[in-house]
């Protein structure tokens, strides 16, 4: 289909809770390499199309391809081994681990094999530099002592980023990053999210209009659970079922 | 830092090692049960602790070890290189079927499930004719060492050989906890739905320390069985798992000091509360309710707490 190669496909992909269709036929291709926002008033389902493709949850109906891959109904932990990392909406940490822990743990998971038990965590070098290095990213190295629970709400954010960047993901879902962020730490995500574009494909739901419109490559509408729209921002902007359903309300 | 706590570990192993020289008799024997409990002890608190698994059906694993050894005894096994293994690996092994069938579980079905599992190990411990059943079984001898001058028949060397055992096995267990597996069991603990979005099996993990709790504790019933020459259904019933389980939440949990030291008190307030009550239950629970309600983190969390800023600033 054209020049672009997609990574991640979805085919009919349908979602209900109860009598309530949350995703409903949605077919949407990413393509490899670019930045694909998706955009959607609250309750359109945008975490719900997140989490099937991340495998939290699993899809009532249709397929998820990932390089051609069908990995419809995995469970989350081979999703990640498989190169999709994610974010959380609501921010999911350790919040009783000191923010170097964390990043670690996030780090530790791209040690092949599972079962290390003879050299102390604190003992792998590779490990501890990988996590501070995505520290510094993400702009927490002064911070890497303190429990995460203590960092206030725009770090645990920070964190909540650099620990899905600290997997080496192929394929990066952020769910909502900025939210809740002051302008000077959503300016500086947007700054680190247009230094990772290009090298990773990256699918970032947002509400925050003008990180969208300075990140995206494409921009997908969803609304009450249907994909009203893709295309690129120019397009977007101006059409009038888009501006009607969501961005006249902003 | 890790040179002042190696330390530290090496003046108690030092202090337990010279224990047959300062008592013998009844005093020994008392460490000895202490020295095992903890074992017992710890080693549900890598389940409870580290990894978040409440389990009420551990006493399980510490009768099948102590069972296996006694059984294996009567049948004429009686070469320790035999007996000790076997012991550790049944454990193991029935610690494997039962963690496969409760591990899917979580918070009160876990608890519940573990706790009619290890029922059924109960029941048929009751009933099986290997087991001598409600009456319990007698050992008539210690397994044989096969090493020239090591006699376990002789309590001094089988002190030795239980200090041996256990401080091996704390050796191992601190090992693992503060390895990258430990890690991973403490952050399936506080969050598996992140550790799942990283990459992490939390099903693998929680199986395999299952098992690793599993053998430890077949192996501090190896011992136990060893030192009281005697073994019954009641050591394997929901209220040993509960008492074990009282030890670790007394000492605090998520700490391997904390079940050893919540061991100690345990036995030596049943000791001395029942020497003046046979209703020394009663007494206990109070005591319970006051660490649980005070230190929430058990006798070594308050300690720590004392140490650093005082034991109730969170
Ligand atoms: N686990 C669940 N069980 C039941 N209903 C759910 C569940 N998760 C989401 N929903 C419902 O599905 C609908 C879509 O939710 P979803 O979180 O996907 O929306 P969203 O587009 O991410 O919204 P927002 O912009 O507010 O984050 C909402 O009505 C929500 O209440
Ligand atoms: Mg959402």
């Amino acid at each position: 289909m054209g020049e672009h190669s997609t990574i991640l496909a979805s085919r009919g992909l349908g979602k209900s809770f109860g009598a309530l269709q949350v995703n409903r036929n949605i077919n949407l291709d990413v393509r490899l390499g670019e930045a694909l926002a998706i955009i959607g008033p609250n309750g359109a389902g945008k975490t719900t199309l997140i989490n099937q493709i991340a495998g939290a949850m699993r899809p009532d109906e249709g397929q998820i391809l990932f390089l051609g891959q069908n990995i419809t109904g995995f469970p989350a932990y081979r999703m990640a081994r498989l190169g999709i990392g994610r974010s959380f909406q609501r921010t999911t940490l350790f919040p009783e681990f000191t923010v170097f822990e964390n990043m670690r743990l996030a780090a530790q998971s791209q040690l092949p094999g599972w079962f290390h038990i003879w050299r102390p965590a604190s003992g792998w070098e590779d490990i501890n530099d990988a996590a501070m290095e995505t520290l510094e990213t993400v702009g927490l190295a002064g911070r890497s002592q303190l429990a995460a629970g203590a960092l206030s709400h725009g770090e645990q954010r920070q964190l909540e980023l650099g620990m899905a960047l600290a997997l080496r993901p192929q394929l990066l879902l952020l769910d909502e990053p900025m939210a809740g962020m002051s302008l000077d730490e959503s300016l500086r995500i947007t700054e680190l999210l247009l230094k990772l574009k290009g090298t990773i494909t990256l699918v970032l739901v947002e509400h925050d209009m003008d990180a969208v419109f300075a990140i995206a490559d494409r921009i997908a509408v969803l609304v009450y659970g249907e994909l009203l729209a893709v295309g690129d921002p120019e397009t977007i902007r101006n059409d009038p079922a888009v501006v009607e359903a969501y961005l006249g309300e902003g | 830092m890790p040179s002042r706590r190696i330390l530290f570990y090496a003046a108690v192993l030092a202090a337990l090692g010279a224990v047959p020289m300062a008592v013998g008799g009844f005093y020994l024997e008392f460490t000895n049960q202490i020295l095992i409990f903890a074992l017992f002890a710890a080693s549900l608190d890598l389940l409870a602790g580290y990894t978040g698994l409440i389990s009420l059906g551990h006493a399980a694993f510490f009768g099948i070890g102590a069972y296996a050894t006694a059984i294996l005894v009567e049948l004429g096994v009686v070469r320790l290189v035999f007996v000790l293994p076997a012991a550790v690996l049944l454990s193991a092994l029935a610690a494997a079927a039962i963690g496969a069938l409760c591990i899917r579980t979580t918070g009160v079905s876990f608890i519940m499930i573990t706790l009619a599992l290890a029922q059924l190990v109960y029941y048929v411990a009751l009933n099986s004719p290997m087991t001598g059943s409600t009456d319990g079984m007698l050992m008539f001898q210690r397994p044989e060492s096969g090493l020239p001058g090591i006699d376990l028949e002789n309590n001094i060397h089988f002190y030795y050989y239980s200090l041996l055992l256990v401080g091996l096995s704390f050796g191992i267990m601190g090992r693992l906890v503060s390895s990258p597996f430990g890690r991973a069991l403490q952050g399936i603990r506080a969050n598996e739905e992140r550790m799942s979005a990283m990459g992490y099996r939390a099903g693998t993990y929680k199986l395999t320390v299952f098992v690793i709790a599993g053998a430890f504790a077949g192996l501090a019933g190896h011992l136990f069985v060893n030192l009281q020459f005697f073994i019954d259904p009641s050591s394997l019933q929901w209220h040993a798992s509960g008492q074990v389980l009282t030890m670790v939440l007394m000492g605090g949990l998520g700490t391997l000091s904390g079940p050893a030291v919540g061991a100690a008190l345990f036995i030596g307030l049943e000791e001395v509360i029942s020497s003046y009550t046979d209703h020394w239950m009663l007494p206990m629970g109070i005591i319970l309710v006051l660490i649980v309600l005070f230190a929430r983190g058990g006798v070594v969390g308050l300690w720590r707490g004392i140490r650093s800023k005082g034991p109730w600033n969170g």
